[in-house]
């Protein structure tokens, strides 16, 4: 009885949506939504496919269509519906795909004048935010740095200032 | 007219109850024994409790099912009731079939366990023996203890008698176990009232009780290493609230199965249980709504009210949570007046906690019952008859308008 009823329910406020939705569609139009962060550093893209919802809180998703891959940001989080019950996390290794970024007031900023590459940044950097290739420093992961300014703290030859997120200038 | 005998109207019992399974065994059991028999019958896979008055006798009970290697249990006897509930919530992680009990301060211990026992869906089921929360220490029945644990997140049955502490000690965890449901129950049973008052029981089989259960379905396993899982993640303020969300669904899956189970289990036991049990509600004027044992004193005088020409009705409430608020309405909007005895009071507010689940219900589907509270037995205060025909005479006045619907205290001094 009661599943029935919020089946019901459910469907009276999917038609409800309806009309909202494709109003939104309509302007998001299948576009390539860019999300850039504050710096005006690309972060990720994500193209929104037409009658998909801008908005996942409650919102039936099509059938068939798999579960957003990889980065979530805030906004397309999936519904109370779809997520593991009890605050469970059943796969391991998620936390690369959850965004800790937005946390963040200040950006490490990299002088590379003054890095030595001494890697001191990311032995201390506890969410593995310091982008390193072929033994140097090479950027920030801003999706995952939290803004906690132990890499400034620590690095020996001051090359990493804590700054104004618009005043930041290296590539993520 | 004679009304005795008469019961129609009965909620879920109208149904005809099929005969009891062969094999059934009449005992002589105090309520303490009847939850640790329905426990040994049970066999969970992980006991953790501390003992509390008058909970003790149920783990004393149960600790000598252990040693006497009745029952295949790991009973972990622990420091506190913190502690307690915390190896359940970890048992239960682990997949495993959980049991506890408790009382009063016991439960005030585990407080911060209650709620993520519910958070984390653990279908643990802890037996309530109803005591006064401290202060001043006092170590009789009332439900100040469970009133207090209503928004823990945990289902709570109420029982009036022995028998049906032992039928809601199975059936709870058949309910916590459904599937989409998956959360704690409590059962409760007044202290000392119940838990040391001794009754026949109708003892079930143990295959019976068994085959009833099944095996323990865990949805996940801590210990399944081919599947690793967390629990207890942050969850902040970006995905808690769907959380909580999820916990209001898994409620209203509970309505369902507690009926589905109850039906059941009187295909099993010849005992049918539903939401309440109304007794002579059918051409009631007036309405007397209660929870444990006072239920039953009441039932047992129903006869009398009705030989007093009071067209007196009972409705006996099992579950508090979830609240029955659509049987509360049927049943109960026809009448013209209403008393709710509340065995807790709540500090501050409009009257105790089972009045304001009722009168909510009632004001809100629009109904023009006259409802109030009488706020009873607290510390383990007698109810006596005299108060209970007090109730059914001030409701008779209120119903003509010569009385206004308020809280009152029966039994405590002026």
């Amino acid at each position: 009885m009661a599943r029935k009823k919020e089946t019901a329910a459910r469907k009276t406020r999917a038609q409800t949506r309806k009309g909202r939705k494709t109003e939104r569609v309509k302007r998001a139009g299948g576009a390539k939504k860019v999300r850039t962060s504050a710096a005006g550093v690309k972060t990720s893209t994500r193209t929104r496919k037409k009658g998909e919802a801008t908005s996942a809180i409650g919102a039936k998703r099509p059938a068939g269509r798999k579960r957003a891959k990889g980065r979530q940001a805030g906004g397309e989080k999936p519904g109370w519906r779809d997520i593991p019950r009890g605050g469970l996390i059943v796969k391991a290794g998620n936390a690369e795909t959850y965004e800790t970024g937005s946390w963040r007031t200040k950006a490490p900023a990299i002088d590379f004048d003054r890095c030595t590459n001494c890697l001191f940044c990311w032995i201390w950097c506890p969410d593995g935010a310091i982008q390193v290739k072929d033994g140097k420093v090479v950027g920030i992961d801003l999706f995952h740095c939290k803004g906690c300014g132990i890499c400034a703290h620590e690095c020996p030859k001051e090359a990493i200032a804590m700054v104004d997120e618009r005043r930041t200038t290296h590539v993520a | 007219m004679s009304h005795r005998g008469r019961r129609t109207g009965s909620g879920a019992r109208v149904l005809r109850a099929p005969a009891p399974a062969k094999g059934t065994i009449v005992k002589a059991l105090r309520g303490a024994d009847a939850v640790a028999e329905a426990m040994r019958q049970v066999n969970p896979g992980v006991v953790a409790a501390y003992p509390i008055t008058p909970q003790t006798d149920v783990v004393e009970r149960f600790s000598e099912f252990v040693a006497d290697g009745e029952v295949g249990t790991e009973f972990v006897t622990v420091e506190s009731e913190h502690s307690a509930m915390s190896a359940c919530i970890g048992a239960a992680a682990a997949g495993c079939r959980v049991m506890t009990a408790t009382s009063a301060n016991g439960l005030a211990l585990m407080w911060e366990m209650l709620y993520i026992a519910a958070s984390y869906r653990a279908p643990i089921v802890m037996a309530v023996a109803n005591r006064a929360l401290s202060g001043p220490i006092n170590i009789h029945c009332d439900h100040s203890d469970s009133m207090g644990a209503r928004d823990s997140g945990w289902i709570q049955i109420y029982s009036s008698t022995v028998e049906e502490v032992y039928d809601n000690v199975i059936q709870a965890v058949r309910i916590g176990e459904s599937k989409d449901v998956r959360l704690p129950v409590m059962v409760m049973f007044d202290g000392f009232i119940i838990s040391h008052l001794l009754e026949r029981v109708r003892v079930l089989p143990d295959k019976k009780v068994q085959s009833f259960i099944g095996p323990p379905r865990p949805v996940y396993s801590l210990l399944d290493i081919d599947h690793p899982l967390t629990y207890g993640p942050l969850d902040l303020f970006d995905y808690y609230f769907e959380h909580k969300r999820q916990q209001v669904d898994a409620m209203e899956y509970a309505e369902k199965a507690i009926t589905d189970v109850g039906k059941e289990y009187g295909q099993v036991s010849g005992r049918l249980y539903g939401y309440y049990e109304a007794h002579e509600l059918d051409d009631a004027e007036v309405a007397v709504v209660a929870l444990g044992s006072t239920a039953s004193t009441i039932k047992g005088l129903i006869p009398e009210i009705r030989d007093e020409r009071i067209k007196g009705g009972l409705l006996k409430v099992r579950l508090f949570r979830p609240f029955p608020t659509r049987d509360v309405v049927r049943r109960l909007s026809a009448t013209k007046a209403v008393a709710v005895l509340d065995r807790s009071a709540s500090f501050g507010a409009d009257g105790g906690p089972l009045y304001l689940e009722v009168s909510n219900a009632l004001g809100r589907a629009g109904a023009k019952t006259k409802v109030t509270n009488y706020i009873y037995g607290l510390g383990g205060r007698d109810i006596s008859h005299e108060h209970i025909m007090r109730v059914y005479q001030d409701l008779t006045r209120m119903a003509r308008g010569r009385l206004k619907p308020g809280t009152r205290y029966l039994g405590v001094r002026e």
